[in-house]
């Protein structure tokens, strides 16, 4: 199909995402094509997405994918209608079919409610944060290529199998209104915001499968994935834990590493909400006040160790994620030493429940925090426990206490008198996150670790967190797994 | 010989050419499969089910997504109406193969109303008269009492039941339900025991609205005359029974509403006609005589005088009155329903504003067909309004007087102030003070839940003469007829020398 010469964007190797100004262009296109006057509001969208996936040291997939997204709605009440016509084509034509689109979708629903007194905001505020890397947007499919040729060779000296995945995506995002243009306030308006983010894992396998190590790293930025130390870190962890023992299962002191942390924190993290709590859901359920007729929540008790402090910074460009728009800007603490001091709550509880203007936005990002001890140190203080790289197929299996099961993987040891003595055969662990972090007995210094988040449609936006190694007591391991 | 040669190669191409064009000839147009749902072909009850469901379920969201019916002045024969022919049937198709006389009686609950939308009454009938049987079947032969007992429940059980399906059904098997109850009401051993007592009163009250939705006066009062039958052969040890049965507190308001439909509406108009004293001598004494208690012990607020609401912090328009309700006029005093009330500020909840339309659609035609009557649309504060930054009293009070009149919901609005308090931090919610003087002086003694949706017709000498939860399309004819008369009086008194 040849390209209508009226496409006034093109997206091209050199123009893979809509700058603000091809936004603002493309809304005042779509503004001239509505017809009938009243509020005309665009939601734009592009996205680009290059990857790498290799497998038994051979590249298996290498691709570049690129799309953009137009969506309109006409006339009020916009929330009835959401955005009901949606097109990826810039043409003059398209636009011209998509606006008529939400135009017949306004006059389908008119019976549903009548006209309705609409009244106008300022925009909302929206911090404004610097995730953009030129290096992540900046890597081509060649440089990947080369990549791939790297990680790959130091595992295939050693006579091992590599597998893993590189990621490197940029998006953008708008959402504007005609009153706006017309110099009016609008109701909602979402500034133009454009983020980039990257990731890279990796596994090394032995060819007899008695061995496996993982490493992995998200962040915004390319540059700041150390590539070659994540493929040694692999192939060490691979090397290590070939031919492992078998233990009892029960409770063993952990040294959790960083990933692992990530892994199970990811339960507490996802708890964090306010509307949760009040409903009765969760951990951090305090008990019903009967006089007033609400739950009280656990915020400003303590639950966990008094050395944990977990936190969000948006002026920290390591915990760069993509700002909801109507959620307040300040850096905001959960967890102050062990003290549940905050729990998100979007706009609308704000100012229902709270009279404030702003939400607090989820805590997809976080830095958890407290402790200075080393790893090797955590080591050298154990008598006998068992040294954990990450965890998989976590499962919640109860949703008030935390209670989790999932698996011990790639890479397992035994720790005995403050030495690393044998790699172990994995576990499958039943025990919840609040109960370790309330056994803990040393934490580590933050670094960031791998959490990044499925591409959805394009949106997929970054979860970045900074986590501790940390040493807990009496975790528990509930049976042992045969997988590798 | 080259001549013979060009003749065959003359042949060769055309043959090459008919066959190129054979194939086109010979092909068969694609068509596309059959995939319309046999619904014939189904073999279990269960299939049928689903498959009447879903062509209801698809039915339904045609008629709510084509029409708006409750917006619509209220028509008798909707009462009447039939179920849409596609699922009749689809119910018909697949319960083809279910013979009354041979279906396992355990489905009943599952084949009776299949039958019903089936239109296969005579199979519904065979199929209740089995199930009846087997109930019976149960006890024979068994002298214990306690078997006894069981199968006299299971009986009523499956009698209850039935009759409910044919009372809601559509169109309601009015005559039916009516023969059954009658026919149940034979076989109830006297003395009354509670339960049949309470299933009987239930079921008559139920025919008597299903009656009042049709206007069918004749029959109400037929069916309270009967109410009041059973409510008078109970002892008072009956009496208190049928009270502890799920009847529970409606007890008074059943044999009140008897009471009511015997003496018929027509009646208590006439006792209005006369004046507001009159009227109210009457409704209390109807309450004395259906429940024994003193007149004004019904909890209605009728006969009370009607308080004058906090004009404050009203959304004041030029030359509003200076009081509400207005004195010496018909007022009409509204709390709107929780089901708008709740999604009238709510931020991200304007798609639901349309459940407001219903009651905004019947004040409409209120206010058009009576124009002297004085509307009071009764709201107050939250703190919010929609994904607006909090406003302040003013602004919000401002806000849902804009609101009311884009929904053109007909009268004054008269806005209270809420008053709030904030937990302690770091929870720092902020909790509503139930001291809304608007609220709280309509509900008369917490006996009227104006939270929840009221109005009150009210006299032009500020006496109450019609309180209800909420003002319904099918109540519309009933508070018409009422102010008629209210503003016949007025006129009359006007005209009268002084």
């Amino acid at each position: 199909m040849s390209r209508n010469p009226d496409r006034l964007v093109r997206l091209d190797v050199d123009n893979r995402i809509l700058s603000r100004e091809e936004c603002e262009a493309i809304a005042q296109r779509v503004f001239r094509a509505a017809r009938g006057g009243g509020e005309t509001r665009v939601r734009i969208g592009s996205w680009w997405q290059g990857e790498l996936r290799w497998g038994r040291n051979r590249v298996s997939l290498a691709s570049d994918r690129r799309d953009v997204s137009i969506a309109v709605s006409r006339g009020e009440p916009f929330e009835q209608l959401g955005f009901p016509a949606q097109t990826n084509q810039l043409d003059d034509a398209s636009i011209d079919a998509l606006v008529r689109a939400a135009e017949r979708a306004r006059a389908r629903s008119a019976h549903v409610s009548p006209a309705v007194y609409l009244p106008k905001m300022p925009p909302l505020p929206s911090p404004d944060t610097k995730i953009w890397s030129d290096a992540t947007y900046g890597l081509t499919a060649e440089a990947r290529g080369e990549l791939a040729r790297s990680l790959v060779s130091s595992s295939e000296a050693q006579r091992m199998l590599s597998a893993g995945y590189a990621e490197v995506r940029a998006a953008t995002f708008a959402e504007m209104s005609s009153t706006i243009r017309a110099g009016a306030p609008a109701n909602f308006e979402t500034p133009y915001a454009a983020w980039t983010q990257a990731q890279c894992s990796m596994t090394v396998r032995d060819s007899q499968g008695t061995g496996s190590g993982w490493a992995g790293l998200s962040s915004y930025d390319w540059a700041k994935l150390d590539n070659s130390s994540l493929a040694e870190r692999a192939l060490d962890k691979c090397l290590r834990s070939r031919n492992p023992v078998a233990l009892e299962p029960g409770r063993y002191t952990v040294i959790l590493e960083p990933q692992a942390v990530a892994d199970l924190m990811e339960a507490v993290i996802d708890s964090l909400s306010r509307e949760n709590a009040e409903s009765g859901r969760g951990p951090f359920v305090l008990a019903q006040d009967e006089a007033l007729g609400i739950i009280r929540t656990k915020l400003g008790l303590k639950v966990m160790d008094e050395r944990i402090s977990i936190s969000h910074d948006y002026a920290d460009p390591a915990l760069g994620v993509v700002p909801e728009v109507g959620a307040a800007g300040a850096p905001v603490s959960w967890i102050d030493h062990g003290v549940l001091s905050a729990l998100s709550y979007d706009r609308d509880y704000a100012l229902t429940l709270l009279g404030a203007p702003l939400g607090l936005r989820r805590a997809q990002g976080y830095r958890m925090s407290g402790g200075t001890t080393t790893q090797e140190e955590m080591i050298q203080s154990t008598k006998r426990g068992l040294l954990v790289t990450r965890f998989s197929n976590i499962g919640m299996l109860d949703e008030t206490s935390l209670l989790c099961t999932g698996l011990t993987r790639d890479g397992l040891w035994l720790i005995e008198n403050g030495k690393i003595t044998k790699p172990v055969k994995n576990f499958r662990f039943t025990e919840s996150p609040l109960f370790v972090l309330n056994n803990l007995e040393q934490l580590g210094e933050p670094v960031p670790v791998f959490r990044p988040t499925p591409l959805q449609g394009g949106r997929g936006e970054l979860t970045p967190a900074i986590v501790p190694a940390l040493k807990a007591r009496d975790f528990s391991f509930t049976s042992l797994v045969d997988a590798v | 010989m080259r001549h013979r040669g060009l003749q065959v190669a003359r042949v060769v191409v055309l043959a090459a050419m008919l066959a190129v064009g054979a194939p086109a000839a010979a092909q068969t147009l694609f068509t596309p499969p059959d995939t319309v749902a046999n619904v014939g072909r189904y073999s279990t009850l269960e299939e049928c089910i689903a498959a009447t469901d879903r062509v209801r379920a698809r039915e339904e969201t045609r008629a709510r997504t084509h029409g708006w019916n409750d917006t619509l002045p209220w028509n008798p024969k909707e009462a009447n109406e039939t179920l849409p022919a596609p699922l009749v049937a689809t119910a018909r198709a697949c319960s083809a193969h279910l013979q009354a006389a041979s279906v396992p009686v355990s489905d009943f609950s599952l084949i009776f109303p299949l039958f019903l939308v089936a239109n296969r009454d005579a199979d519904a009938h065979t199929v209740l008269a089995r199930r009846l049987a087997a109930a019976a079947a149960r006890g024979a032969g068994k002298t214990t009492a306690a078997v006894d007992a069981r199968a006299e429940k299971d009986r009523v059980a499956v009698l209850d039941s039935a009759f409910d399906m044919y009372t809601h059904a559509k169109p309601a098997r009015i005559e039916t339900a009516d023969s059954l109850a009658r026919a149940f009401d034979k076989t109830v051993v006297r003395p009354f025991r509670a339960s049949p007592s309470a299933i009987l009163m239930k079921m008559y009250i139920a025919l008597a609205g299903k009656a009042g939705e049709i206007e069918d006066t004749t029959t109400m009062e037929r069916l309270a005359a009967r109410t009041i039958s059973i409510l008078d052969s109970l002892s008072p040890a009956e009496a208190q029974e049928v009270r502890e049965t799920e009847i529970g507190d409606s007890y008074n308001l059943f044999s009140y509403s008897a009471h009511a439909a015997r003496a018929g509406f027509g009646v208590l108009l006439d006792s209005l006609r006369r004046g507001t004293a009159a009227y109210v001598a009457l409704q209390q004494s109807l309450w004395t005589e259906s429940t024994g208690q003193r007149g004004d012990a019904s909890g209605f607020p009728i006969g009370k005088t009607a308080p004058r609401l906090t004009m404050a912090d009203a959304a004041g328009t030029a030359g509003a009155p200076t009081s509400r309700p207005v004195p010496g006029k018909v007022n009409l005093v509204v709390f709107l329903h929780a089901s708008c009330t709740d999604v009238l500020p709510r931020p991200m909840r304007l798609h639901a504003l349309s459940d407001c339309a219903p009651e905004a659609a019947s004040l409409r035609r209120i206010a058009a067909r009576f124009p002297a009557v004085e509307i009071t649309i009764v709201e107050r504060t939250r703190g919010y309004f929609m994904y607006l930054p909090p406003p302040s009293p003013e602004e919000e009070t401002s806000l849902i007087g804009k609101t009311l009149e884009a929904h053109h919901m007909p009268g004054t609005p008269v806005v209270g102030a809420t008053q709030f308090f904030r937990l302690a931090p770091p929870d720092h919610r902020r909790m509503e003070r139930k001291e809304l003087p608007n609220f709280t002086q309509y509900t008369f003694g917490k006996s009227w839940p104006t939270e929840e949706g009221a109005v009150f017709l009210i006299d032009p000498d500020g006496v109450i003469v019609w309180p209800s939860s909420v003002l319904e399309r099918s109540s519309e004819k009933l508070l018409g007829e009422l102010i008629e008369v209210l503003l016949a009086r007025q006129s009359a008194q006007a005209t009268l020398p002084h």
